[in-house]
């Protein structure tokens, strides 16, 4: 009984994860700027790492260690990466879509080089 | 068996279908930073498929070439993303020293 019940958990979380890839490509394809493509592909392939990660730990326990470790591991370093890339993104000055209204990020730009103008 | 073989095949096809549009993305891409986010999203996914082949072939040692290969791929994506980054601000700095001298 409990054999079957971890299996049904294992198997639900395992699609869900296949589910949030499925899904993170086609934000990828369809999202009209490089901004929110970012950001749909990696909070959806974050989320289903985790998602997958865990339902393989759960169907196998003798996984669950490396599971939680490979959790950790995608915890730490996704949107580390995902923040380097938008920054060299910025930098470069590619454009946002015609919806975009707020950038927040833009005062911090010009205090910095204005700041670092005054100082020289 | 033959459920559980199922729920296989379409999990499998869910990450395949995501890791095609991913390489779609890649390339038709417009610009080098989509091309470098693809790659990224392709990389993740790959870790989720490889811990899924760990699964079937009930084999412990997937899971640690999921981990080395996660690692490795960070790695290449803070170097190609500090690369494009340098390479803008190395622009802007030659620009305006064009600027100067003229």
């Amino acid at each position: 009984m409990t054999g079957l019940i971890q299996q049904i958990v294992g198997y639900t979380l395992t699609a869900l994860g296949a589910l949030f890839y499925f899904y993170a490509g086609l934000g990828l394809l369809r999202m009209p700027d490089f901004y929110t493509k970012l950001q749909a592909s990696t909070k959806a392939t974050t989320l289903g790492t985790f998602s997958v990660a865990l339902g393989v730990g759960i169907l196998n326990p003798a996984f669950l260690g490396k599971a939680l470790l490979l959790i950790a591991f995608i915890a730490l370093t996704n949107p580390v990466a995902s923040s380097v890339m938008i920054r060299a993104a910025y930098k470069n000055k590619v454009p946002a879509c015609k919806e975009t209204v707020v950038d927040e990020i833009a005062s911090v730009y010009t205090t910095q080089e204005n700041g670092g103008e005054n100082h020289e | 068996m033959s459920g559980s073989l199922l729920i296989d095949l379409i999990v499998f096809g869910l990450t395949g279908l995501g890791i095609f549009f991913s390489l779609l993305r890649f390339l038709l891409g417009p610009s080098s930073f989509e091309r470098l986010m693809a790659v990224d999203m392709m990389n993740v996914m790959v870790i989720g498929l490889v811990s899924l082949i760990a699964y079937i072939f009930k084999n412990n040692m997937y899971m640690d070439i999921a981990i080395l290969y996660g690692l490795l791929s960070f790695i290449e994506t803070i170097v190609f993303a500090r690369y494009l980054e340098n390479q803008a601000v190395n622009n802007a700095e030659s620009k305006s020293v064009d600027g100067d001298v003229k």
